[in-house]
């Protein structure tokens, strides 16, 4: 028997590879030809450009001119279709030969409007049980920012985007409807063209780790690469509802990307379409410093130029040396030789320093997108090419893409699809992302020092040693001679063919591929400068690392509709999947260099470390979904999937997950005739996810390695592995309503959700004495509520005026339900404070040490002028603090505002994006206060004497409080006003150990972005021979922060990708502001 | 019929196949299994480091005052220092060792069981003279107890003694029986005779540390110790000194302190305390131990000199305006410095005999008068540190302040300790808060004008991540004050005021 049906299979398959190779079946015989021509125009009598003008049931057919006419010959009694992006579709059926003219009826959107949600599946809209959001490529595109992940904020509701605000191609995250996960990565599941597409440009980092990435590079992930200006359209599935069919690697939603495929080309002509994007990108804030006071310690700096033997302070990087005057002469780095020693020059500052080592960045993007629409097949190729230049010297990166979509129609019952997406994207050097590093150093550099002499002397002398002037190096060598360097390449492919059994079943079959392979390299040189030991100052180092991650996904799908009775439609789709996942990293370093210079293994000293792993994992899964709809006004749908994991334990690597959902029309079902409401929708979505985690992680195991003379060393994990490791379930619950208003020239869409993930397969972090730094656990209930409001309107709407907003808000609360019987509370962030989530609790508690105050809400200060830490502070009863509850970040709404104004052919359109409440805690401000950066640093105390002189003089400051009065057994028996004065440096470096100080109100409000397009008018553009259409744009990115209280940084900081990074702000590069041009024509 | 024939198939076809799913589950990257021997080299190599060599010790060199310092620093004793990569080596090593123990157990190999019990109580007891009270009877239980409870320190020390005494009691030393691969034992070679000797002399020294709060138990255990050598050996010459013997490799090297000390490395300046002591006296030693500063050895290679200066960097320095060039201080002699292969001591024969002639000092019956046991520390100390004249060294131990002397003996004795210990950061700082010798310099600015001279290690973060910290939090004042219990009778001796390095010239060097 199982012979038999493998024989059977064996025939389809040759049946399949012959249809594909052989033949395709020519049908249409035609009897009488009739010429038929006419002008299609719009309601207002406007001519309809490229208006696809065919014959039904074939691809015959032609496009209207620029005058909206359209001419062709068909076979009597024919029926001919008049299509139009925007426009009801029209059919005619042709009983004479002359003129067809019609006018077209604009589509209100939301009725009919098809959306494209899970498994790629196309829906109406009106049927939809859930939220789901649509943009369209032109409003991705049209920005001077290439980063579409950027561009999605401000303008979805319930989406927050953060991070990556310094330029040049880093990562940015966009967090949907809150925080789903405890630890790792809470990034939507981005796919392209129905494949998943691999976006972790590092592996996961956990959640207490935030710190491990400090000084290293944000190369961009995958995403962040992506052409904007081949995406058609882009779906945002939010809830749980619309998910459920991808398993909880959608957890945290869904954007679907569909590419353009060519759409409105003529049948047997081409479009042809090129898009220049050029954009400039400069520093968008200005810090603001004290300009008093330059290097050194204690009001001491001297300078002696010799590495070996510098002066008292000469390495301070801090700003607490000398008052700047006209009468003050100091040896400095600038300073001439006398007799090999440094001379006295003038002590002044040099405010302008970070803006004279930055300089423009600049963007060339050329885009060549080709779409064609021949006998065989139809599509779209493209190839995109960008190079960018950032605002720091030197660095750069480049992205080269190739992208093709194609469709054929190889019967009428056989359709074949090809999509391949490869995306390539380097950088000879990038700036270090996160923490301490150069660009920080030149941030907070004292401004004795000028950049504009720095940049003037060479950075290298002839014996190979650096020129150093403090104790960070020099910029431009860390920019010059060594590197962290990237490539990357990214391909997408997916091979699908379509079989329609009868009119109302059709098969899919499909293999999709994703390969994602990059190297990354990092070079220090080697500083021949000679210590005193006679040893070089660097050594140099060398490592290179690559990642190649593979995905293969094999799906099989049948889907049908049928009318059960009149008024029942049922469709219904049952598919299969299997996923594979193959990952293997590795990464060699050589900690010495023998020749400077020379990027190579071969080139090291001393031990070369090799490091290897490899990942695998697989999933199968079988699934279904069987939608009704009753009428026009009722539609349901169910769905269910059953996984089957290779990371999970034997008895619980099976697992079902179902959802339910429902949309019901009232106007439809209650036969309303409103003049005021044309549209209303109830929906509601029920559902549960499930999901494993990565593999290896039943069995604990050792670390192994040679030493000693080449003796086996082993040691046993930290993390402690799991018993009974059970899948994940994301609860979901969603109801919304959509309403339309005046002919949907207002419309609304609200929604409501609760989300609980249980059982999440969590790393956490327990106290080590259990033997254990981390536990792997089925942990918790993270409860995720919210609501989120959509509101766009057209208050103006005439023939040469339209004016369209779109507000959007959201507010989300995530908080943790349970944790684990055995489990207190976890940490999320850390830097020297943390963000935790408690039992019971919301997520993203910051504790951290807060000032101490009496019970009149005075700050106590201690006998020496220093303010109480909660760490010092002992209270009467002997108990002390050390970790205070200081706040949370989370934000209480997010929202945007857009508003398009369309005057003739001129278009302008704004994007405001807001963030109200929760708190950042800001590492870079610490910073800048201990270095004397800040402007409370300099200044006169309440004596009115320079804060910065010594106390003995009347300087330094005295804290705002009180001191205890103790009676002679300890007791405080009352307060007395704080009168003690310390050292200005000393009090600053005090307050800047008290977390409660550098957390800040992290609402704002930007000028996300803005853009002016002008559209050239048919005559201008019917002048120039070829070109059908052009339009032109200037555009704006990141413009302005209208609202922040967050001092000398973009308010739309992040640490990083991850959890870890919320509401930690630390080493922030300077936001970049980006002014584009974009010019596209079609031909 | 037959096309929905063909889906099935093709659906049965894609699923179902999940046999395989264990084997793909299998880590290529890490094995599941180690050997007790593989452990056991692990451990050692990694603790030993982080206890004995490594970086961490570096504020507790200067806490000891073997290191002093160039300028001024608003912290004497950096309270807001993170002792986390103490902390989690130790616990990450601790476990190893439980894992260990359990495998040996389980294996029936009594020798590996008593090493993981001997190496657990070795690095227990260090953790705990770090941090006071900690998880003990409750830690290294894995799922069974995320959240163990504190033990009081005293408890911890009086189990520690029973489980040196248990171990050392299990040890069989016919070869056969259970064999320990010497060259995966870097404390004792697969030795188990020195295993047995390195037990009692952890034990000796953990009885002597509980001497001034558990006086009974001290003279007990050490009377028991020293009383009985054919039934409790114990390190009886210089060459069962236990010490990390270091190899030709390049892994293998001793790169840490020492070595860190020297021309080579970050140059750092010995300690006022640590000269003054070895200068005052002629102490042979000095020649080993330290290097003349750089300007001095010039200055006579130049002949414009004919006195090679010693001098210390202090442990506070008082005024910001102060400071010292490197090349005027001393550091670490070149001797020992750039031996990169010399064996870091863990307890060596001349500290068994300090204690021994401590305890004798005390009164108790240890075989052997205080001043006898003294002198014989003295030279096991000179012949370990490499001083070979014989007569250099009777004519040390004649000089007034050096010859023993009753009423001053527990001083002389930790002294001499205090010398012999060079560079063992925390057994030193254990033992000075222990007995509250030798009389140290002025360390009295910022905060230690409140709270004196430290009285313990900064908590690791993850020590805040167990809720039962609460229960010892009110021990510890501003992180690194709030004694612990074996030093809790004790008075730190200091110098009152600041005073600036004595420079000592001598025509050797």
């Amino acid at each position: 028997m199982k012979n038999k049906l493998l024989k059977r299979n064996y025939l389809v398959i040759t049946l399949i590879c012959q249809l594909l190779f052989v033949g395709v079946m020519q049908a249409q015989t035609s009897n009488e030809k009739v010429i038929i021509s006419g002008k299609v125009t719009d309601t207002d009598n406007n001519p309809l450009i490229s208006v696809n003008v065919y014959v039904k049931g074939t691809q015959k057919g032609t496009l209207t001119d620029f005058d909206g006419n359209f001419s062709m010959e068909v076979a009597k009694g024919s029926t001919v279709v008049f299509s139009y992006i925007g426009f009801q579709t029209v059919e005619r059926e042709i009983t004479r030969g002359g003129d067809w003219s019609l006018t077209m009826t604009e589509d209100e959107g939301e009725l009919n409007e098809v959306v494209i949600t899970a498994l790629g599946l196309k829906r109406e809209r009106k049927s939809v049980g859930y939220a789901i959001q649509t943009l369209k490529g032109e409003e991705i595109a049209l920005s001077a920012e290439p980063n579409i992940v950027r561009n999605l904020s401000g303008k979805i509701a319930g989406l927050q985007v953060t991070g990556g605000t310094s330029g040049l191609g880093g990562s940015s995250s966009i967090l949907i409807r809150g925080n789903n996960s405890l630890n790792g990565n809470n990034m939507p599941l981005f796919i392209i063209d129905d494949v998943p597409m691999f976006n972790d440009e590092n592996e996961a980092q956990s959640f207490w780790d935030a710190t491990r990435n400090q000084g290293s590079i944000d190369y961009g992930d995958p995403i962040s690469k992506l052409n904007a200006e081949d995406i058609e359209e882009i779906s945002i599935l939010k809830g749980a509802g619309a998910t459920a069919l991808y398993g909880a690697r959608a957890s945290n939603g869904v954007i679907l990307i569909t590419t353009k495929r060519g759409k409105g080309v003529k049948k047997g002509g081409i479009g042809i379409d090129y898009t220049l994007n050029t954009a400039i990108s400069n520093p968008m804030l200005r810090q603001n410093f004290q300009q008093e006071y330059g290097a050194g310690n204690n009001g001491q700096y001297d300078y002696t130029g010799d590495r070996n033997n510098p002066g008292n302070n000469e390495l301070s990087v801090n700003s607490w040396g000398p008052r700047f005057g006209s009468d003050v002469y100091l040896p400095q780095f600038r300073s001439p030789r006398v007799d090999g020693i440094p001379a006295p020059i003038e002590w002044k500052a040099h405010p302008d320093n970070l803006s004279d080592f930055l300089r423009t960045g600049i963007l060339q993007e050329h885009s060549l997108g080709v779409a064609f629409n021949g006998d065989v097949a139809s599509g779209r190729i493209s190839l995109r090419h960008a190079d960018e230049s950032g605002m720091v010297p030197e660095t750069d990166e480049k992205r080269t893409s190739l992208n093709s979509s194609l469709l054929s129609d190889l019967s009428d019952k056989w359709k074949a699809e090809l999509t391949v997406n490869y995306t390539e994207s380097a950088s000879d050097n990038r700036v270090p992302g996160f923490g301490q590093n150069m660009v920080q150093n030149i941030m907070r550099m004292p401004s004795n020092f000028d950049m504009r002499y720095i940049n003037s002397v060479p950075h290298k002398r002839p014996d190979g040693s650096q020129v150093v002037f403090t104790n960070f190096s020099n910029p431009y060598w860390t920019l010059k001679e060594d590197f962290g360097s990237y490539k990357r390449r990214n391909v997408l492919g997916r091979f699908g063919l379509r079989y329609e059994i009868t009119d109302w079943l059709e098969a899919r079959a499909s293999i999709s591929k994703n390969l994602s392979n990059a190297e990354y390299r990092n070079f220090t040189q080697v500083d021949q400068a000679l210590t005193n030991a006679g040893n070089y100052f660097n050594d140099g180092a060398y490592a290179i690392s690559t990642n190649t991650y593979t995905e293969n996904n094999y799906d099989f799908m049948i889907t049908g509709r049928n009318n059960i009775t009149d008024d029942i439609d049922v469709s219904y789709t049952a598919g299969a999947n299997r996923r594979e996942t193959y990952a293997v990293n590795w990464s060699a370093s050589v900690p010495e260099l023998a020749t400077p210079n020379l990027a190579n293994l071969n080139n090291g000293i001393g031990t070369k470390v090799v490091n290897q792993s490899f990942n695998e994992k697989q999933t199968q899964s079988v699934f279904g979904i069987v939608s009704f709809g009753y009428k026009d006004f009722l539609y349901t749908d169910f769905t269910g999937r059953n996984t089957w994991s290779s990371t999970l334990p034997a008895n619980n690597r099976s697992y079902f997950y179902p959802s339910a959902s429902v949309s019901f029309l009232p106007i439809q079902a209650f036969e309303i005739d409103s003049k005021i409401v044309n549209f209303a929708k109830v929906r509601g979505s029920w559902s549960q996810v499930g999901s494993d985690t990565s593999p290896y992680q039943l069995t604990g195991t050792y670390s192994t390695g040679l030493d000693w003379n080449g003796r086996q060393t082993n040691g046993y994990t930290g993390t402690l592995p799991p018993t009974n490791l059970k899948p994940q379930r994301i609860n979901s619950l969603e109801f919304g309503g959509e309403l339309g208003l005046f002919n949907n020239r207002i419309s609304m869409d609200i929604a409501y959700y609760k989300t609980n993930a249980k059982n999440q397969i969590v790393s956490v972090e327990i106290p080590r004495f259990s033997g254990y730094s981390r536990a792997l656990i089925n942990a918790g209930n993270i409860e995720n509520e919210g609501v989120e409001l959509n509101l766009t309107a057209s208050p103006i709407k005439t023939d040469n005026f339209q004016w369209d907003i779109n507000v959007n808000a959201a507010r989300n609360k995530t908080s943790l339900v349970e944790l684990h019987p055995d489990i207190e509370f976890i940490r999320v962030g850390w830097l020297s404070m943390e963000t935790r989530v408690t039992a019971g609790d919301e997520y993203g508690e910051i504790y951290g040490y807060s000032y101490i105050e009496n019970e009149e809400g005075r700050r106590i200060i201690q006998d020496n002028g220093l303010a109480y830490r909660s760490q010092e502070y002992v209270r009467e009863d002997g108990t002390r603090q050390w970790d205070r509850y200081l706040g949370n970040m989370q934000p209480d709404w997010i929202g945007g505002l857009s508003n398009s104004v369309r005057y003739k052919n001129f278009n302008l359109s704004a994007t405001l994006s807001a963030r109200f409440g929760g708190l950042v805690y800001s590492a870079s401000n610490i910073e800048n206060l201990r270095r004397g950066l800040t402007m409370e640093t300099v200044g006169l105390n309440d004596r009115g004497v320079d804060k910065r002189l010594p106390v003995s003089e009347g300087g330094g400051v005295r804290a705002d409080g009180v001191v205890e009065i103790k009676d002679t057994s300890g007791n405080v028996t009352g307060y007395a006003e704080n009168e003690t004065y310390v050292e200005a440096q000393e009090y600053y470096n005090w307050e800047a150990g008290i977390h409660e100080r550098h957390l800040f109100d992290a609402s704002y409000i930007k000028l996300q972005d803005v853009s002016l397009t002008y559209r050239f008018t048919p005559e201008v553009v019917k002048s120039l021979k070829y070109i059908q259409g052009m339009t032109l744009s200037l555009t704006g990115y990141n413009l302005a922060v209208l609202k922040g209280s967050v001092p000398n940084l973009d308010p739309e900081v992040s640490l990083g990708r991850f959890n870890a990074g919320q509401g930690l702000e630390s080493g922030a590069l300077p936001s970049a502001r980006r002014f584009g041009l974009r010019l596209n024509i079609k031909f | 019929m037959k096309k929905i024939l063909y889906i099935c198939i093709v659906l049965v076809g894609f699923s179902a196949c999940t046999d395989k799913f264990d084997e793909l589950n299998i880590d290529p990257n890490r094995p599941v299994q180690a050997t007790s021997q593989s452990i056991l080299l692990s451990t050692q190599r990694s603790i030993t480091h982080t206890l004995l060599d490594d970086n961490n010790p570096f504020e507790v060199l200067r806490w000891t005052q073997y290191h002093g310092r160039q300028g001024y620093a608003a912290q004497p004793f950096p309270f807001d220092w993170n002792t986390d990569a103490f902390y989690n080596n130790i616990t990450y090593q601790l476990n190893n060792l439980e894992l260990l123990r359990k495998q040996a157990i389980a294996d029936g190999h009594v020798n590996f069981e008593a090493v993981a019990m001997i190496m657990k109580a070795w690095i227990f007891s260090n953790a705990t003279d770090m941090y006071g009270d900690i998880p003990y009877s409750e830690a290294l239980q894995g799922a069974n107890n995320y959240y163990p409870k504190f033990d009081s320190q005293e408890s911890i020390y009086k189990d520690l003694v029973l489980k040196l005494k248990e171990a050392e009691a299990k040890i069989v030393t016919i070869a056969q029986v259970a064999d320990i691969d010497g060259g995966s034992d870097i404390f004792c070679q697969g030795d188990m005779m020195k295993w047995r000797k390195f037990a009692n002399a952890l034990r000796a020294r953990l009885y002597m540390r509980m001497s001034e709060v558990a006086g009974t138990i001290a003279k007990d255990g050490l009377e028991e110790i020293f009383g009985n050598p054919s039934v409790y050996p114990i390190l009886d010459s210089n060459d069962d000194n236990v010490g990390v013997a270091f190899i030709e490799d390049t892994n293998g090297a001793n790169t840490a302190t020492f070595v860190q000390q020297s021309d080579a490395g970050n140059i750092r300046p010995v300690g006022t305390a640590i000269v003054d002591l070895l200068c005052a006296n002629d102490d042979p030693r000095r020649k080993v131990m330290l290097n003349a500063t750089k300007n001095s050895r010039e200055a006579v290679a130049n002949g414009t000199s004919t006195f090679y200066q010693y001098t210390g960097g202090p442990a506070a320095i008082e005024d910001e305006n102060v400071s010292f060039e490197i090349d005027e201080l001393s550091t670490v002699g070149d001797a020992i410095a750039l031996d990169y292969f010399r064996p870091m001591d863990v307890i060596t024969y001349a500290e068994v005999k300090f204690i021994q002639a401590e305890a004798a000092a005390k009164g108790y019956s240890v075989g052997g008068t205080a001043e006898m046991l003294y002198n014989q520390g003295i030279e096991a100390s000179m012949t370990k540190w490499g001083v070979s004249d014989a007569s250099a060294i009777t004519a040390y131990i004649a000089k007034p302040a050096i010859a023993f002397n009753a009423t001053t003996a527990k001083e002389q004795i930790i002294t001499q300790r205090y010398i012999e210990q060079f560079h063992q950061g925390l057994n030193t700082f254990a033992m000075i808060r222990r007995a509250g010798f030798p009389r140290l310099d002025w360390i009295s600015l910022g905060f230690a004008n409140d709270y004196g001279y430290p009285d313990r290690l900064p908590y690791a973060t993850n020590i805040f991540g167990n809720p039962n910290v609460q229960d010892v939090l009110s021990q510890v004042t501003q992180a690194i004050w709030g004694e612990v219990w074996f030093g809790s009778q004790t008075n730190v001796q200091t110098a009152a005021s600041y005073q600036a390095p004595t420079v000592y010239n001598f025509t050797d060097n």
